[in-house]
């Protein structure tokens, strides 16, 4: 009778100590609902300032458990799925000046970066146009003979960034299947070319997301808004005036990370 | 030593006996020896498992089927050169599942025109913008595809839900004279910050005919010291004269959202 005890209890145990292989596998579906009975618990939360290091708990009996750090300590959502501290990305993708009034400016963008942390890094950018007169510029000039000198668009910009991804999360496509994400923003300067050969110092600001495909690669879109002065003159007139101008630039295209992530 | 006690001392061990060995034979399963089998046994064709529940996301915290939406924003048509870009409107939408939403997005131009070109233009070669036909407003049905919806972390502080949506939509722009048809596309994102509010904007490329305002030879304005200029400036054109051009716009919304 002893031993059928044992064997019930040992058979007990090797369950408990076998399920944790089966959650894994719905690890994905669980995470959701578990974000969300978290974020749906009303309690109040506990100062810090009351709770117990954790270090200093000793756990002898099973009645220590209860000084166990309290559940708001967790972080909110579980480990991200692409991780990026001390990682390499690089991102190449097509761009479209949305902003421009007078010009189409559809072009490539490179952009490499490396991360300190998950949450911060810098990162380099290129981004070159091919740019073609829209019809209003071209009514402009042949239906009132004024000249176009004076509207210039960019050719190119160069810059530096420091990225801040304080962001990440979890969408789902359609309710079929998980995409992990951060969201970015980015400030920095650079420099960019004028339609005219000048070039002219320039402040940059943006944001984006990455959509994470595996731990090495994300789909990516950026929207950024570039300003700089540039100085132009009018052929007919011979005024000269230097004018503030805006890009807003959207970009879209894929991101390699690198070297592998082992760390996770 | 007793009889008893050796038989007792016997029974004991063969239980334990008995007991090590079934949990050697549980142990080391995994280590067996691989079996063989003939060929003609093993399954020559195999077959995905198939879920009765595949959702991935089983408890939304922001639910909108059957809801209603109103969504005042402030909107930039980006692209204008002409026109002042700027307008005010709301989106009142009708989200009849969680997956789709049809929207009306109401938008009154503010008027005027954009001064950072038609200044220098009327200064330089006194072409009068201020001719040309009035925005009005703009009213389209949009239709949201809220094919992704998510949970974002802000900095391990708290959580947000999200939702990213494709857009396309069909409506009309109306101008002082006359108004003119449009199709748009684009994505839009809405961050909330409860059920029942968040913050939204819509991105969209907008392909629609209006006015083209460089009417050539009606723009000049008559000269200050009264004069007749070109002899056909200062007669104001009639709105009709315009011609009606179709172009591809930039059309960005910022907004609020309220569910109800």
């Amino acid at each position: 009778m002893r031993a059928f005890m044992i064997m019930i209890l040992i058979s007990a145990s090797a369950l408990v100590v076998g399920r944790p292989a089966f959650a894994q596998e719905t690890v994905d579906t669980a995470d959701i609902e578990q974000v969300e009975a978290e974020i749906e618990k009303n309690a109040p939360k506990q100062s810090l300032e009351n709770i117990e290091k954790k270090d200093d708990v000793k756990f002898e009996n099973f009645s220590d458990l209860g000084k166990l750090a309290p559940f708001s300590e967790i972080s909110v959502i579980q480990k991200r799925y692409l991780p990026k501290t001390g990682r390499f990305q690089a991102f190449g993708g097509i761009n479209y000046l949305t902003n421009d009034p007078w010009y189409w400016g559809v072009g490539g963008t490179l952009k490499l970066g490396y991360f300190f942390t998950e949450a911060l890094g810098i990162e380099a950018t290129y981004s070159a146009f091919s740019t073609s007169e829209k019809q209003s510029i071209k009514d402009l000039r042949d239906n009132h003979a004024v000249s176009t000198s004076s509207l210039i668009t960019t050719k190119s910009f160069l810059g530096l960034d420091f990225v801040w991804t304080p962001v990440y999360g979890k969408f789902s496509l359609g309710n079929q299947k998980i995409i992990p994400f951060d969201m970015y923003f980015s400030f920095g300067g650079g420099n960019s070319a004028t339609s005219d050969s000048q070039s002219a110092g320039t402040l940059h600001i943006g944001t984006g997301q990455i959509f994470a495909v595996s731990k090495g690669m994300g789909f990516r879109w950026d929207f950024s808004w570039n300003r700089y002065n540039a100085s132009v003159r009018d052929d007919t007139t011979g005024n000269s005036t230097t004018n503030a101008n805006d890009n807003l630039l959207l970009t879209l295209g894929v991101s390699f990370f690198f070297p592998e992530a082992k760390y996770r | 030593m007793s009889q008893p006690y050796l038989q007792y001392i016997w029974s004991m061990s063969s239980q334990l006996i008995t007991l090590c060995l079934s949990l050697s034979l549980f142990s080391f399963q995994s280590f067996a020896e691989t079996i063989s089998f003939p060929e003609e046994e093993l399954a020559t064709e195999s077959v995905l498992p198939k879920f009765d529940r595949p959702d991935v996301v089983r408890n939304r915290n922001v639910t909108t089927a059957n809801r209603l939406e109103f969504s005042p924003f402030i909107g930039f048509v980006s692209t204008e050169p002409i026109y002042a870009q700027s307008k005010l409107g709301f989106n009142l939408g009708y989200h009849w599942s969680e997956f789709s939403a049809v929207v009306l997005n109401f938008s009154k131009f503010s008027g005027g025109l954009n001064t950072q070109y038609t200044d220098q233009l009327y200064q330089n070669y006194k072409l009068d913008f201020s001719r040309a036909p009035k925005q009005n407003f703009a009213a389209f049905f949009n239709y949201e595809y809220k094919v992704y919806y998510g949970k974002i972390s802000l900095t391990k502080q708290g959580t947000m839900n999200l939702s990213t949506y494709p857009i396309i939509g069909i409506g009309a722009q109306s101008f002082e004279n006359k108004t003119y048809p449009g199709v748009r596309g684009g994505v839009g994102q809405k961050f909330y910050f409860s059920n029942n509010f968040g913050l939204r904007a819509d991105f969209m490329l907008q392909y629609a005919q209006a006015p083209s305002p460089f009417l050539q030879g009606r723009l000049k304005a008559a000269p200050a010291n009264g004069s007749a200029g070109n002899g056909l400036g200062d007669i104001l054109p009639d709105k009709g004269e315009f011609q009606d051009k179709w172009s591809i716009q930039t059309v960005i919304d910022l907004g609020v959202s309220f569910l109800f």
